[in-house]
């Protein structure tokens, strides 16, 4: 779904067919999803942060000024939203943070394309490492190579909703790659 | 072409695609010349297929996550419309109460002389004679108050009068206080005549317009008629 049906369906929601905005919650769901598991590493709670972002992209999708695309400005929901709750769970001290806490792991599934004879071999032992090793990296480094390499944001989007400077998202991304690529390589991985 | 090893930020901006057409020509002759390079360029491109293949990370199928999200907007946006109907009316049951509160404060403290124009119905009780105007709704209010305050029961309020059953060891009190507010400037606020059950008879009037029929047993109930003007 391209973002000029997006609008189109904020149309509608604002019409007052709140329904049609199940189309938006099915379409960034999973994209919410993994950039709030990798900043909280807790299945649960990831689920609970998703929810409310929506919600407040709900509400707020009156002060939505279309200048951006709708999956920018919901992103930028995500991570001021994910910054806010980190805080306060930081204050208030429940759950373990880091998988030397004893993080929750659930499965990741494997589709079907990473399957195929001709690819590499990704398995889910790979995927795990892979996992355990860019959600180790420090903040800044796993939350831009989250929207990047795995969500698929362009530079520009990435400074838009982390509210940087282009050469910031770069020199970061850099980093970030090297930092996991050697560790990776210290896995045995590459 | 690039004498030296290509830096680890090209090789990554050569993935994305982010280089312009020169810089990104020099780093592919090099990659063709460097084994080390291109070595380093293609761990690159697998640990970013790597990283991609973290999007098989995703909701439990089983959570039924989008009709729970949606039912909790649904309440909040009944909720929403509830606070944001709430918010207009305020302003409004706000003024009107201010307006109703100057009013009466205007209407208590302005002298007998300057007593707000009352509010004319006609009587629809009784002859020309009976027909009455009424001071406001205020006197109406103020005087069901003086009669509940006595233990009378008010039995027909009109815009001429009121008329009640007021047990008559109050008729006193009642009249005291009808008095009371003739005092503070409400001249001709209130006529009454009382009589007993044998039908009207008409009394001694303690100021003018109040007539009352009191019987000999103090505890016997008389109807009292208030007359407004």
């Amino acid at each position: 779904m391209s973002d000029k049906s997006d609008l189109e369906v904020i149309d509608r929601v604002l019409a007052g067919d709140i329904e049609a905005f199940s189309t938006i919650i099915e379409k960034y769901r999973d994209r919410v999803f993994r950039y709030a598991y990798s900043r909280v590493y807790n299945y649960d709670e990831a689920l609970d942060i998703t929810q409310e972002v929506f919600l407040m992209a709900m509400e707020a999708l009156r002060s939505f000024r279309r200048e951006a695309k709708f999956s920018t400005w919901l992103f930028s929901i995500m991570v001021n939203y994910c910054k806010n709750f980190r805080k306060k769970r930081d204050r208030f001290p429940s759950v373990a943070l880091s998988r030397s806490d004893g993080g929750d792991e659930f499965e990741i599934p494997i589709p079907d394309e990473r399957q195929r004879p001709e690819d590499d071999v990704i398995t889910v032992d790979t995927l795990r490492i892979v996992k355990e090793e860019l959600y180790g990296l420090p903040e800044d480094y796993k939350e831009i190579l989250v929207l990047r390499d795995i969500e698929g944001l362009s530079y520009g989007d990435i400074a838009r909703v982390l509210g940087i400077h282009l050469s910031n998202v770069k020199v970061r991304i850099h980093r970030g790659r090297e930092l996991l690529k050697k560790r990776l390589a210290e896995r045995g991985l590459l | 072409m690039i004498r030296e090893h290509v830096r680890f930020g090209l090789l990554s901006d050569l993935h994305d695609g982010v280089m312009d057409a020169i810089s990104k020509e020099s780093v592919l002759d090099h990659l063709r010349e460097c084994v080390e390079c291109d070595r380093e360029y293609r761990e690159i491109g697998r640990m970013l297929r790597m990283l991609s293949g973290l999007r098989a990370l995703c909701i439990r199928s089983g959570d039924d996550f989008t009709r729970a999200t949606l039912s909790r907007i649904l309440i909040c946006e009944k909720k929403r419309k509830r606070q944001a109907y709430y918010k207009r009316m305020i302003p409004s049951a706000v003024a009107a109460m201010v307006i109703f509160l100057v009013g009466v404060d205007q209407f208590r403290n302005s002298p007998s002389g300057t007593k707000p124009e009352p509010v004319r119905m006609s009587s629809s009780l009784g002859s020309g004679d009976e027909s009455r105007e009424i001071a406001s709704s205020y006197d109406m209010r103020r005087t069901i108050s003086i009669l509940k305050r006595n233990r009378a029961r008010v039995t027909m309020v009109s815009g001429a009068c009121i008329e009640a059953e007021a047990p008559v060891r109050f008729v006193d009190d009642i009249q005291r206080e009808c008095e009371g507010s003739v005092s503070y400037g409400m001249q001709g606020f209130a006529t009454a005549v009382g009589y007993s059950d044998g039908g009207m008879q008409e009394g001694v009037a303690p100021f003018p317009g109040f007539i009352q029929q009191r019987s000999a047993d103090q505890f016997r109930t008389v109807r009292v008629r208030i007359k407004l003007r």
